[in-house]
């Protein structure tokens, strides 16, 4: 039809791969012809001006958010007139090699200052995209064929154009400043169909934008919540700390932003993450098949990166609901530099002036975080530093409170060294202090515990043609103060006790390469090599026999040096066998280990909960981790679905004795129980992204033992955090781009317990409750509703203020969901199970964002 | 702006209407049968000046959830490290017991230790581990004030009340021992309503309901003299109407046995926060011989101990009322049962105690 009538067809091969007919027309209008030959197919023959027209999927027209995509080709079309000239061809024609995959590799950079753009969206119609990587540079296997490609950053114009790609090649990108809408950009962050082509497995990417419309507690938008709706992610309840990532206890996840770690990213006792949504580029979890460079930690890593100021002009948004409010600012900052900033702070003590619990009502919480970062960008080099803070107090009715802090510095340092190589060099410091006051009359006393942590970490990637290497080498250095225990005032019984401080380093080197293996096969292999060094001075508890039990303590001595040290190899490895280019077959495996744990025996970690580093006594915990998944998309990618198993053997683990005493403990390995751990599931995920009726269902079944000597007779049981079944459902009903109804139903299994038998009574006159084995019960189920409903921004893009809304419905039946259960003498002495629910009834909530352009 | 202003508070009202979140209720669980049936050994040998006794009590644990109840065993006898044993006699009372008078027959000096081994009607042999008997320092003075502290009010409102605050003096014991309290109430009550004649006047004896065991830690304390140290508080209400009499019971125990009770204080006290520590097996001194994997429960001490007292008189707390209101009519029932007979009160005796002046 092109060279008969002179029509200009865009299409995809993939799409009429196995549309054959055969047709005679004379004197059929072109669009007539089109509709026939697409009669009965899934596809529709989209008509441009000047005899040009777009055959592509309904399903793709009715995407909303693609509107403006088409008006934009649209018009770069009209403005360049439709002639052969228009397209770029990549490649020679002589190599080109039907249905057989090319590479186009290219390199996106400022056009004023030729500097690269980091993370600019390159995505081609279909769905297909990649993100520049830090030097600017981009790569992606397409089939020969024509492409409209479109290339977005924040800040700048969207580059589109019409690629004849013919075999591998380059194309560059030199993206002209400008104003855009940054939030259309934002959807296509990640390509559709990243889930597929991905070779690593377990990664989950959040969606930032879709963080408005989730339902939240109090009105807050929170991470951490988008983070559990990813199979494989559980959480023990509101109020918990943190979350358990295939079986793994909170402290096994490593949580960073901008590669400073944060040792608790939790405000008001839980309830909220630290993490100020506004500001948050993306956030990606890691679930225990993680890559060469990441590690620390043995089930997770989630890796925040903060948005990088507007380069163009300054902008303020500021968000309100009933906790706390927003605001950010963000903007140019000298001639190549530009700041991004937020301010959260809490006003939540009137909420318990509400509450008819005396306890509540005189109760008070506040928390507050700032976040400055400042990034400059010259010459093939960016340098940018965070600086982040937050605080948080709590005092519950005059009986005991909390307070901690976190302070974070980040600095990095990323520089284009040629086309393929490019170097990152980060330096963290963050610091985490913590007290609790007991404020009980006689016994007021503060316990205190901080850790400091620095890191250095130098990261080189090479990339050409089909190979990428990334190789590296991080030091951390980490000094706790495991727990100071000191009288509040001159009354008080309690006696000042302080454990000294502990040091130690843990460094590593890592290797990662990356290649294709025949048109399907795609690897990643990695090792990382991991040393550990407990450092003195210190004094050592020795034990008879060597058998740590507080009755052998011998006495203690004092070391100096090298207390202790360890060295774990650890191999990566990640294998993806593509079937066809909308499915895969992904294999995963990690050793991972870990070198910090948080003391404590409660269902979640306390603001004050110590962090313990390995020593003499306690050895770092090393996991075996194994997944294997199938990954398919359908529909051009408006279904994504996958279905993954996992295992992990966690070859030590440690919990703990009975009545454990864990505070201000100075042999504290002899409060804990030395055993190993098993886990296993399987993750199951179905979203389908687009259209007026969209959402996600997860589900998990897994289960998580441990066996330890000395607990239950050292048979295996269930970890406190064993949640059997998971269940996550989204459902957003978007008639119109402006407004969206979302409803989030949760489900899991309740969580093991241990429960009271039986009891006697001490001749004292006491009831002592004779307690089952350990977590050999189940507390009951969780589920809970939420509802909410978002009133996005207007469409007016000439509008200098901008307002959106946000209605939420919490716990919509009002279901008390059990935290936990705990045991009372009831009637005739028999033990009495009270269900404790921290929400127990529906949370209505609003949230107002105002944005100054 | 307005509007916001005016959105928000349509919400507090609504949060005010439903503004009961944290929520602790009772529910049913499921628990399996998985108890087997146990025996429990409570008791000790109790030294007190230049005598002792030994007063053990045994009972049985089952599934089925309620009180445990007290057995009878074949035998039971306690050894001392030196190879002496004495047989223990069942009591009128549920308990078996043995007195001693000097240390001739049977040694209980202070360092020495002591078990007992009890043999069950069905055969089962249990024991104990060896407890030391250590010296209790003596109580060197009691003393008591009057305080305010704060209470939840029948409203659910929080108010000062005035207490009763008794406090013990006492030297730090020499070997690392620690502290175990008892307190024991005795007050006069006199069976009159408001407006009638007195009637009986009844004296009546009552271990304070503290729900836990009082322990004190003294290795935690740097001063040679454990001064001051709060042991007891009571709401200045009827029990010191007319005259009230604390007894301080002080003794010495080891540390296991200091675990044993901070265990069951620990579970007693779990109020269900998300900061609970996790509830376990109170630890246990005895061991089934026979059946070695089977549990065993209860614990076995050895405590020297020295008592005080402290009265207190009515004008001294501001001559609380006996909260015995007046009847609507002569003809009317007794509002209060113990108010028109004194002797219903739990521990009443219409004889004085030995120690009261």
């Amino acid at each position: 039809m092109e060279a008969v009538c002179g029509a200009s067809l865009f299409y995809k091969q993939d799409d009429f791969s196995n549309l054959k007919r055969t047709f005679v027309w004379k004197s059929t209008p072109i669009q007539e012809a089109l509709n026939q030959i697409l009669e009965g197919t899934d596809l529709i023959a989209l008509p441009y001006k000047n005899k040009t027209w777009i055959l592509i999927k309904k399903s793709f027209v009715d995407r909303s958010q693609l509107a403006s995509y088409f008006n934009d080709l649209q018009q770069s079309i009209e403005d360049s007139k439709q002639t052969q000239e228009n397209w770029v061809q990549i490649g020679d024609f002589s190599q080109k090699v039907l249905n057989q995959e090319q590479i186009l590799k290219g390199l996106v950079v400022d056009k004023l200052t030729k500097e690269p753009i980091t993370g600019a969206n390159i995505v081609f119609e279909g769905g297909s995209g990649t993100v520049s990587e830090v030097d600017g540079t981009y790569e992606i296997k397409l089939k020969p064929g024509r492409y409209q490609m479109k290339v977005a950053y924040i800040g700048y114009t969207d580059h589109l154009v019409l690629l004849d790609f013919q075999s591998s090649g380059h194309y560059g990108v030199a993206l002209e400043t400008g104003a855009v809408n940054l939030d259309e950009v934002t959807i296509t962050a990640v390509a559709k169909d990243a889930a597929v082509k991905e070779t690593q497995s377990g990664v989950a990417r959040i969606n930032i934008k879709n963080l408005d419309k989730l339902p939240s507690f109090l009105g807050e938008k929170d991470i951490v919540r988008a983070v559990l709706l990813n199979p494989g992610v559980s959480t023990i309840g509101e109020g918990a700390t943190g979350f358990n990532v295939r079986g793994g206890n909170v402290d096994q996840n490593l949580i960073v932003q901008d590669e400073a770690v944060f040792f608790n990213a939790s405000h008001a006792l839980g309830f909220f993450s630290t993490f100020n949504a506004d500001l948050i580029k993306e956030a990606t979890l890691s679930k225990s098949t993680l890559t060469a460079d990441q590690g620390g930690r043995t089930a997770s890593v989630l890796e925040v990166n903060l948005k990088e100021g507007n380069k163009e002009k300054w902008r303020v948004k500021a968000g309100v609901n009933p906790i706390s409010a927003t605001v950010t600012a963000d903007g140019p900052l000298g001639k190549n530099g530009t700041l991004s900033s937020g301010l959260r702070a809490s006003y939540s003590d009137y909420i318990f002036k509400l509450f008819s619990d005396v306890n509540i009502k005189t109760s008070s919480a506040s928390f507050y975080d700032g976040t400055l970062k400042y990034a400059f960008k010259k010459n093939g080099h960016t340098l940018s530093t965070t600086l982040y803070s937050a605080h948080d107090n709590f005092i519950y009715s005059n009986k005991f409170g909390f307070n901690y802090q976190t302070q974070a510095v980040s600095l990095q340092w990323s520089k284009l060294i040629d086309a393929n190589k490019s170097n990152k060099l980060s330096l963290v410091y963050s610091k985490y202090a913590s007290s609790q006051q007991d404020l009980s009359p006689a016994f007021e006393s503060a316990l205190k515990a901080d850790i400091s942590y620095f890191k250095i970490h130098d990261k080189w990637s090479y990339s050409k043609n089909q190979h990428k290497m990334d190789a590296g080498l991080q030091s951390v250095i980490y000094i706790t103060s495991p727990g100071s225990l000191a009288p509040l005032d001159g009354s008080s019984f309690v006696l000042p006790n302080q454990l000294p401080n502990e040091k130690g380093i843990e460094s590593a080197a890592y290797v990662s390469y990356q290649r294709s293996i025949g048109e399907h096969l795609e690897m990643i292999a990695g090792f990382r090599l991991n040393h550990f060094m407990s450092l003195g001075p210190k004094l050592v508890y020795t034990y008879i026999d060597n058998k740590i039990k507080t009755e052998n303590i011998l006495g203690t001595e004092s070391r100096n040096g090298i207390l202790q040290h360890y060295l774990v190899p650890e191999p990566r490895l990640s294998l993806k066998y593509g079937i066809g280019s909308k499915a895969s077959v992904k294999l995963g495996y990690a050793r991972t280990s870990q070198y910090i744990n948080q003391i404590f025996n409660t269902d979640t970690p306390t603001p004050t909960s110590q962090w313990q580093l390995v020593n003499n006594y306690i050895k770092p915990a090393v996991s075996d981790n194994l997944s294997l998944g199938v990954f398919a998309n359908f529909d051009d990618n408006n279904f994504e679905t996958s279905i993954e198993v996992y295992k992990r053997n966690i070859g030590r683990l440690y919990d703990f004795r009975d009545f454990a005493n864990l505070v201000v403990n100075p042999h504290i390995e002899t409060e804990l129980l030395e055993g190993r751990g098993r886990t296993q599931g399987l993750e199951i995920s179905i979203k389908k992204n687009n259209g007026p009726i969209n959402g996600w269902l997860s589900y998990t079944y897994s289960s998580t033992q441990q066996k330890v000597e000395g607990i239950n007779n050292g048979s295996w049981y269930s970890s406190s955090f064993d949640k059997p079944h998971n269940l996550s459902f989204i459902f957003n009903y978007n008639p119109k781009q402006r407004y969206t109804l979302t409803a989030n139903f949760t489900y899991s299994s309740g969580r093991p317990s241990t429960a009271p038998l039986s009891n006697y009574l001490t001749p004292d006159n006491v009831y002592v409750p004779v307690y089952s084995n350990r977590n050999q019960i189940r507390i009951p189920d969780y589920h809970r509703l939420d509802l909410s409903f978002n009133l996005a921004r207007s469409h007016n893009l000439a509008a200098k203020v901008i307002t959106s809304w946000t209605f939420t419905l919490y716990n919509v039946y009002g279901r008390k969901n059990p935290f936990s259960v705990y045991y009372t003498r009831g009637a005739n002495n028999t033990p009495q199970a009270n269900r404790l629910a921290v929400v127990g009834t529906v949370f209505p909530a609003i949230r107002f964002n105002i944005e100054f352009l | 702006m307005q509007r916001i202003i005016k959105r928000l508070t349509y919400y507090l009202c609504a949060l005010l209407v439903v503004g009961q979140t944290a929520c602790l209720d009772t529910i049913e669980i499921d628990v399996p049968t998985i108890f087997k049936n146990g025996l429990v050994i409570q008791g000790g040998l109790i030294r007190h000046s230049d005598k002792a006794r030994v007063i053990v009590q045994f009972r049985s644990v089952s599934d089925e959830k309620s009180q445990s109840n007290v057995i009878r065993v074949q035998n039971a006898y306690v050894h001392n490290d030196l190879g002496q044993s004495k047989e223990l006699i069942l009591d009128v009372d549920g308990f078996y017991k043995t007195m001693f008078e000097d240390s001739i027959n049977f040694n209980y000096s202070f360092g020495r230790s002591f078990y007992v081994k009890v043999t069950t009607y069905n055969g089962d042999q249990f024991i104990s581990e060896p407890e030391i008997l250590s010296n209790s320092p003596a109580i060197e003075s009691l003393s008591w004030k009057q305080v305010k502290k704060s209470i939840v009010n029948n409203l659910n409102q929080v108010e000062l009340a005035d207490f009763v605050e008794i406090y013990l003096t006492t030297p730090k014991p020499e070997s690392l021992n620690y502290l175990k309290f008892d307190v024991i109430n005795a007050y006069k009550y006199t069976d009159q309503l408001e407006g009638f004649p007195p009637g009986k006047l009844c004296y009546v004896t009552q271990r304070a309901d503290t729900r836990n065991v009082l322990l004190y830690d003294h290795t935690s304390l740097a001063e040679p003299v454990i001064k001051d140290i709060p042991v007891y508080d009571h709401r200045i209400d009827y029990l010191f109407s007319e005259g009230y009499y604390g007894t301080i019971v002080l003794q010495s125990i080891g540390k296991k046995a200091y675990d044993y009770y901070t265990q069951i204080n620990e579970l007693n006290n779990r109020e269900g926060s998300i900061y609970d520590a996790p509830a376990g097996r109170v630890i246990s001194n005895i061991k089934n011989m026979t059946h070695p994997d089977q549990d065993a429960y209860g614990f076995f001490y050895a405590v020297s101990q020295d008592t005080a007292r402290i009265s207190i008189q009515p004008e001294e707390v501001g001559n609380p009322s006996r909260q015995c209101p007046v009847p609507p009519s002569e003809t009317s029932p007794c509002p209060v049962r113990f108010c028109c007979d004194c002797l219903t009160i739990n521990g009443a005796k219409l004889e004085k105690p030995w120690y009261w002046q």
